[in-house]
């Protein structure tokens, strides 16, 4: 069987990431907002009887090197030579995306264009003629509209009948060439010569299009009258504020909470006694009874609770990330950032972190300046990422069941705060003297793609019950190991376990925050290797899952809760010491991994651990002391 | 016995105010100074920077800046028309319409767009 290798490059935001989706059945990012991919993605399909490998690059609006993703680019296409190079461009925004694609037939790259966004081209009036444009450029042209299945279909019958070797650049293109030729001969300094060839390119876009696009009354446009409203002047930053309260609304009141509030019961109630009637009418051995229920259930399900949140948050971010709101929020918190020495650009990839720390952390590679990039990276593990969520969740409902929303809300916002403030601190003394830019491409609004939203939040979802199947499944039985055993063999008293001993050597250093028990103690330690390990930690020590087991609704739930050994562990400000704590220190060895592979330094990596630690613990215990003088 | 306490804190209140009013005062007085010098040394080139919602450009010259073959490669060249859309909030960055895309740049960079102003 032939084979047959297809690289897909093009502007920011053409839809190159659908298309590698649609046609490899791959789950790229998709986002409605410029430079979601930063690095080049591999898939594979057979079409035809042919074996198909498909590359999805990183979206860029030149090919000169001076980006890493514009260096994945070229080099990529330079030196693998694919055989099919498919340059995706947006119909409603011709004049720019081409180019990148006259750029790269300079270097001699043939191209398939794809006309892609068709949808959005008739709904602006916008018509090209591909014939002649075809006749232009002298390469093949196809139209596409990347979400739906026959435009695919299509895609790929093009992809094995188009033979690349038939087609050079027209007379027109190589006389531009020659032109270019000319100009780098006649000995101009550099940056003026960069100049003339940049006018001479666009000067032959303008001819190109004037030949082959027509625009019939563009109508009224639906995405200036939002962005009068969501991205003009004072009013935007409180819409925004509110368009963020809504969605933890929704996440931890009106949706999320109850469910996960069933899904507690059913855990905590009938599965924990079923079980445990189960293992009994088996006669199945002490300890391996506890094992299962106190180990197992107590800390994967403590973990498993929390995925009706962790659903209902991520179908919200991923619809907004959809929708281009991002893009406004860059540009209105620009401002803001611009004072801390950061750029709006960066809020894009910093708003991943409240999925994961790890591709937030590589998504800063879109960013124009080192300096803004290297910030970025160090500041984004503050944010309340997935796993840190039920740390949260479980806290503001035990200690403040009537305004548990709000509560987790303020955590949101002091992760916020403090990642904005470290940048400050990081900007003043770490990367001085380094200028950062902002200049942004505003896509237009859509509406965005089901199929995506819904396959994403389950995506994370699955994610998330991947990681409490395998490693919190294994650090819940080693924890209850540890909790259960000491050198003399298994112990009642949890007091003299293994993880006390640990648990109390940590705690020393809360001594002043209100927590300086063995179990918060381990509970930060086990953290680190997942943030996840907290909760299942917790839940292993202080038996949470059966608590919970009586209670008809989420008050009641906490009000039984409150009883529990946890409740009496923590005051009020001590429980809020622990979520700040939680909130700010050290990442989980993943992202710390990651940190190490994006900055390419173990100094680094060793940076973020420690600073962070500190600045957790400098921050909980000024709440904690200050709460206290307070009166709380 | 309490009321010198008091009257101690209210003059450091007052004392901080002032102080801060001056700052800002001062602040902007000299970000004036710097545009009054502009505008007196280029008088008639005008660049994108001082662009207000609703305006309509042409783009005249892309000045040398760190932005600048960023800026070209984007479709800035000259002889391109522009519109300013709208700002963010402290009227900065600003977004503009440029060939049939919308664009967001800080003032400060827009700074080395000269344009001229079209009815
Ligand atoms: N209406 C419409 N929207 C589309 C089409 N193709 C893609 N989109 C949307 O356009 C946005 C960008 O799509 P992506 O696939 O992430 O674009 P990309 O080219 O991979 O972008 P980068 O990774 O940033 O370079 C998403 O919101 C898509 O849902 C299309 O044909 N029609
Ligand atoms: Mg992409």
């Amino acid at each position: 069987m032939s084979s047959l290798a297809v690289a897909l490059t093009g502007n920011p935001n053409t839809g190159k990431s659908t298309i590698f989706n649609e046609l490899t059945g791959a789950r790229q990012k998709i986002g409605n907002w410029p430079g979601v991919t930063v690095d080049k993605k591999f898939g594979y399909l057979e079409h035809q009887g042919r074996h198909i490998s498909v590359v999805d690059l990183p979206g860029t609006y030149s090919v000169n090197a001076r980006s890493p993703e514009e260096k994945i680019v070229i080099d990529y296409l330079l030196n693998e030579k694919p055989d099919l190079v498919v340059d995706v461009l947006d119909s409603s925004n011709l004049e720019r995306n081409l180019y990148l694609t006259l750029q790269l037939l300079e270097q001699g790259v043939p191209l398939l264009l794809d006309l892609n966004m068709q949808d959005e081209a008739k709904r602006h009036g916008i018509r090209v003629d591909t014939e002649k444009l075809g006749a232009a450029l002298g390469m093949p042209v196809v139209e596409t509209t990347a979400r739906s299945r026959s435009s695919i279909k299509t895609l790929l019958d093009v992809f094995t009948s188009t033979m690349m070797e038939k087609y050079r650049p027209s007379e027109k293109v190589r006389a531009h060439i020659a032109r270019v030729e000319e100009l780098r001969a006649s000995g101009l300094a550099a940056d003026a010569l960069e100049e003339k060839v940049i006018e001479e390119r666009y000067a032959f876009i303008d001819s190109v299009v004037s030949e082959c696009v027509s625009v019939e009354g563009t109508g009224s446009d639906l995405t200036e009258k939002i962005d009068a409203v969501l991205a003009n002047g004072w009013a935007a930053l409180p819409l925004f504020l509110v368009m963020l309260y809504a969605v933890f609304q929704i996440t931890f009141e009106w949706i999320g909470q109850p469910m996960a509030d069933a899904l507690d019961d059913f855990i905590g109630g009938p599965l924990t006694e079923t079980v445990t009637e189960t293992l009994e009418s088996w006669e199945v051995a002490d300890w391996m009874q506890s094992l299962i229920v106190d180990g197992v259930i107590g800390g994967v399900g403590g973990v498993l609770t929390f995925v009706p949140l962790i659903f209902v948050l991520f179908f919200c971010l991923s619809f907004l990330d959809g929708t281009g709101y991002m893009a406004r929020v860059a540009f209105i918190t620009d401002p803001i950032m611009r004072r801390v020495g950061l750029t709006g650009k960066g809020v894009m990839p910093l708003m991943m972190g409240f999925g994961c720390a790890v591709p937030a952390i590589m998504g800063a590679r879109a960013l124009d300046s080192e300096k803004d990039r290297m910030t970025s990276i160090l500041v984004t593990p503050f944010l309340t990422c997935g796993a840190k969520l039920p740390i949260m969740a479980l806290f503001a409902a035990m200690f403040f069941p009537d305004n548990a929303a709000n509560v987790v809300f303020a955590m949101y916002i002091l992760g916020v705060l403090m990642a904005i403030v470290a940048a400050k601190l990081l900007g003043g003394t770490v990367f001085q003297e380094q200028g950062s830019t902002f200049l942004l491409e505003l896509p237009p609004y859509r509406l965005p793609d089901a199929k995506t939203v819904l396959l994403e939040t389950w995506d994370k979802c699955k994610g998330y019950l991947i990681k409490a199947g395998t490693i919190i499944f294994t650090m819940s039985v080693l924890i209850w190991f540890l909790s259960n055993f000491n050198f003399g063999g298994m112990t009642e008293e949890m007091n003299e376990s293994f993880l006390a001993a640990l648990g109390t050597g940590m705690s020393k250093l809360f001594f002043f925050h209100g927590f300086a028990t063995w179990e918060a103690g381990a509970a930060v330690i086990t953290g680190i290797l997942a943030k996840e390990s907290v909760v299942s930690t917790m839940g292993i020590l202080y038996g949470v899952g059966e608590i919970s087991a009586e209670a008809e609704d989420a008050v009641e739930t906490a009000a039984t809760l409150m009883q529990s050994g946890m409740a009496s562990a923590f005051t009020t400000m001590s429980a809020v010491a622990f979520m700040v704590f939680s909130q700010l220190y050290t990442p989980c060895v993943t992202a710390l991994g990651t940190i190490k592979k994006e900055t390419g330094s173990w100094k680094w990596m060793g940076f973020s651990a420690a600073y962070m630690f500190a600045i957790a613990w400098l921050v909980s215990l000024v709440v904690y002391q200050g709460g206290r003088l307070m009166g709380f | 016995m309490i009321e010198p306490f008091f009257v101690a804190v209210i003059i450091f209140l007052r004392y901080i105010t002032i102080s801060i009013l001056t700052f800002y005062i001062a602040k902007s007085y000299h970000v004036k100074v710097k545009i009054i010098i502009k505008f007196s040394r280029e008088e008639n080139k005008m660049t994108l920077r001082e662009g207000k919602s609703g305006q309509r450009f042409i783009v005249r010259a892309v000045a040398d800046s760190p932005l600048k073959n960023r800026l070209m490669t984007m479709g800035l060249v000259p002889g391109t028309s522009v519109t300013v859309l709208r700002s963010a909030p402290l009227g900065d960055p600003m977004a503009l319409r440029v060939r049939s895309y919308h664009l967001a740049l800080r003032r400060d960079d827009a700074a080395s767009i000269e344009v001229e102003a079209i009815a």
